[in-house]
C-alpha cells in the first residue's frame, strides 16, 4: 500500500515536472529585429520560437511566414507587444530607443550588435546561453574557427576599394565587418584607416590610391556606371574591368555579421583572385 | 577711382583663389582637369547664380530678406532629386530635380494668380506655402528612407562634389552655357528692375510693363535656381548675404550691383567649398560652411544699418 503511494507520488512529480518543462519551452517566444541575429537563432535551432521578425530577416527560408514587425529602422512597438514575446533581440543604432521603450514595459530585451568577427562569435555564444543552446553554440563557434583557419592564404594582396554607397561615395575602414572580411580574404583595403567604420571618401583619393579591384556592395550601381565616372578611367580596376557589384558578391554574405561570413570570404576570394 | 582699384584687387584675388583651389596639395594634372575643374565650375556657377538671383528677388519683392529659395523652388527641386535617390536612380537626380523645380514654378505662379488678383505679397505667400508643402514631403521621404540619409543630407545642405559621368558632364557644360546666357539676360533686365523699386505706378508711367517684367524675372530666376539645386543641393546664405554686402560697398541699387553680386557670390562659394573640403577629416556639406560664414556677416550688415 505504502509502496503504491510512493510510486503514485513519483509518477505525479515526474508528470508535473514534464508539464512545467513543456510550459517553460512553450513560454519562449522571440522577436528578432536584425537579420544577423535571425540567422544565428535559426542556426541554433530556435526557428520555432521566433514569432516576429523585421522585413530584412530574409534568411533562412524558414522565416518566410513569420510575422513582420517593421523594418530595421522603424520597428512597430505595438506589433511587438501584440506578439507577447519573452525576449526581444534588438540591434544597435536606431534600435536603442526601441530597447529602452521595451525595457520600461518590463519586456526582456537583449541587444546584440556585433561589429567584428570576434564579436560575432561572442554573439553566438551569448545567444546560445540565452536560448538554452549552449552546446550547439559551442559547436558552431568551433566549426567557424576551424573554417577561418582553413581559408586559403595568398601571397599577393590586391588593392581593393570597397564602396558601400554611391552618392556621396562612401567606403569602409578595417573596424567595419566588411572591411575585416576583405582583409581576411586577402585584399588590401585602401581606406582601412578611415575615422569611422563607414565614411564618406573623396573621388580624388580613390583615383590617387588607384585600386586594382572596386567592389560595389549596394544595389542599383552597375560596373559600367562606375567605369563611366569622369576621371576614373585611369584607375587600374577600371582599365582592367575588375569592377564587381552585387551580382558578383551577395552583399548579405559580407555586410551581415552572421555565420555565413565564411561564404562571404570565399566569394570575395573568388573575385580578388579571379584569373 | 576707388571702385576701379577695388575691382582690380578683386580680379587678382579671384585669379589667385582659382589657382590655389586647383593646385592645393599638388594633385597632378589628371585630377586637376578631371575632378577639380568640374567641381570649380559647379561652385562658380552656383555662387554666381545664387547671388545674382538673390539680388533680383530682393529688388523684385522689395524685401531685404528675400533670397533664391523664398519662392519654394529649392524645396521643389530638392523633392525631385530625393525622389530620384529613393527610387534608386542616382544618375537622374539633376533631371528629376529640375522637373521638381518646374512643377513648383507652375504651382507658385498659378497660386499667386488665384482669384484674379496678383501682387508681390501674394507671390511671396504662394512661394512660402508651396515650399513648406514640399519640405513636409521631404521629411516624410527622409523618415521612410533612412538608408539614403547621407544623400538626402547632401541635397538639403549642399554638395559641390558631385561625381559626373562622362555623358553627364557634357550635359552640364550645356547647362553652364545656358545658365550664363540667362544670367546675362537677367543683368540686362536689372536696369528695369532698379526702376521697379520706385513703385509699380512710377515704373508703369516710365513705360515698363511691370507684370511682364516680374514674370520674366520669376521664370528665369526659378529656372536658374532649379538647375543649381538639381546639381548642388540647397546652399543657403549666398543669395541672401552677398547682395547686401555688395550694396553696402557700392551704396545704392545701381544696375551693376547684380553683376558684382554674382561674381562675389562665386568667389565666396569657392572659398566655402575649399573650407568644406579641408577643415575636417571628412568633407562637410558646403551649406554648413556658408551658414557659419553667412550668419556673422548678416549680423554685421544688420548692425551697420
Amino acid at each position: 500500500m505504502f509502496g503504491k503511494k510512493i510510486a503514485a507520488g513519483i509518477i505525479l512529480v515526474v508528470l508535473l515536472s514534464c508539464t512545467t518543462h513543456r510550459q517553460e519551452q512553450a513560454a519562449k517566444r522571440y522577436v528578432v529585429t536584425s537579420p544577423e541575429v535571425a540567422e544565428i537563432v535559426t542556426l541554433l535551432d530556435g526557428t520555432s520560437h521566433i514569432v516576429g521578425i523585421t522585413a530584412e530577416c530574409n534568411y533562412p527560408a524558414s522565416l518566410q511566414n513569420k510575422t513582420i514587425v517593421g523594418n530595421f529602422g522603424q520597428v512597430s512597438f505595438e506589433k511587438i507587444i501584440e506578439l507577447n514575446p519573452d525576449i526581444v533581440f534588438t540591434a544597435g543604432l536606431e534600435q536603442n530607443t526601441l530597447a529602452s521603450e521595451l525595457h520600461k514595459l518590463d519586456i526582456h530585451t537583449e541587444k546584440i550588435y556585433a561589429q567584428s568577427i570576434s564579436e560575432m562569435l561572442h554573439s553566438i555564444e551569448n545567444i546560445g546561453n540565452i536560448i538554452g543552446q549552449t552546446k550547439r553554440a559551442e559547436f558552431v563557434i568551433d566549426s567557424l574557427q576551424t573554417a577561418i583557419k582553413s581559408l586559403p592564404q595568398f601571397d599577393v594582396h590586391p588593392d581593393v576599394y570597397v564602396e558601400i554607397y554611391g552618392d556621396p561615395i562612401m567606403s569602409v575602414s578595417d573596424s567595419s565587418f566588411v572591411g575585416q572580411l576583405a582583409e581576411l580574404a586577402g585584399g588590401n583595403n585602401l581606406f582601412d584607416s578611415l575615422i569611422r567604420e563607414y565614411c564618406r571618401v573623396n573621388a580624388e583619393d580613390v583615383i590617387t590610391k588607384n585600386p586594382e579591384i572596386i567592389l560595389i556592395t549596394y544595389p542599383g550601381m552597375k560596373a559600367n556606371d562606375v567605369a563611366d565616372r569622369k576621371g576614373w578611367e585611369v584607375i587600374s580596376a577600371v582599365k582592367n574591368k575588375r569592377i564587381y557589384t552585387v551580382e558578383d558578391v551577395d552583399p548579405d554574405l559580407i555586410l551581415r555579421a552572421s555565420p555565413r561570413f565564411i561564404s562571404g570570404i570565399k566569394a570575395l576570394q573568388k573575385v580578388f583572385y579571379e584569373e | 577711382m576707388k571702385n576701379k582699384s577695388l575691382l582690380i584687387l578683386f580680379v587678382l584675388l579671384f585669379a589667385a583663389l582659382i589657382i590655389f583651389y586647383l593646385e592645393i596639395g599638388n594633385p597632378g594634372e589628371h585630377i586637376i582637369s578631371a575632378v577639380r575643374l568640374p567641381r570649380l565650375l559647379l561652385a562658380f556657377l552656383s555662387g554666381f547664380v545664387l547671388a545674382g538671383v538673390g539680388h533680383a528677388f530682393q529688388v523684385m519683392l522689395d524685401n531685404p530678406l528675400a533670397e533664391p529659395y523664398i519662392l519654394g523652388i529649392s524645396s521643389g527641386a530638392a523633392f525631385g532629386s530625393i525622389v530620384a535617390v529613393v527610387s534608386g536612380f542616382f544618375i537622374f537626380m539633376p533631371v528629376f530635380g529640375f522637373a521638381g523645380a518646374l512643377l513648383t514654378m507652375l504651382i507658385v505662379w498659378n497660386l499667386a494668380h488665384w482669384g484674379g488678383v496678383f501682387n508681390s505679397t501674394k507671390l511671396l505667400l504662394s512661394g512660402i506655402i508651396t515650399g513648406m508643402f514640399f519640405s513636409a514631403v521631404i521629411s516624410l521621404l527622409m523618415y521612410l528612407n533612412m538608408q539614403d540619409i547621407g544623400n538626402i543630407i547632401n541635397v538639403l545642405m549642399g554638395n559641390l562634389g558631385r561625381i559626373f559621368s562622362r555623358s553627364e558632364w557634357n550635359y552640364f557644360l550645356i547647362i553652364f552655357v545656358i545658365s550664363m546666357l540667362l544670367m546675362i539676360y537677367l543683368f540686362l533686365l536689372s536696369h528695369k528692375l532698379t526702376i521697379l523699386t520706385t513703385g509699380d505706378l512710377v515704373a508703369t508711367s516710365l513705360g515698363i510693363d511691370v507684370k511682364k517684367l516680374r514674370r520674366r524675372i520669376f521664370v528665369i530666376s526659378s529656372l536658374l535656381t532649379g538647375m543649381i539645386v538639381a546639381y548642388a543641393g540647397i546652399i543657403g546664405f549666398i543669395g541672401l548675404v552677398v547682395p547686401h554686402l555688395v550694396r553696402m560697398i557700392n551704396k545704392g541699387n545701381k544696375p551693376f550691383v547684380m553683376v558684382v553680386s554674382s561674381f562675389a557670390g562665386a568667389f565666396l562659394l569657392i572659398v566655402c567649398d575649399l573650407i568644406a573640403k579641408t577643415i575636417a577629416p571628412i568633407e562637410l556639406p558646403v551649406g554648413v560652411i556658408t551658414a557659419f560664414i553667412g550668419c556673422p556677416f548678416f549680423i554685421l550688415i544688420m548692425m551697420k544699418k
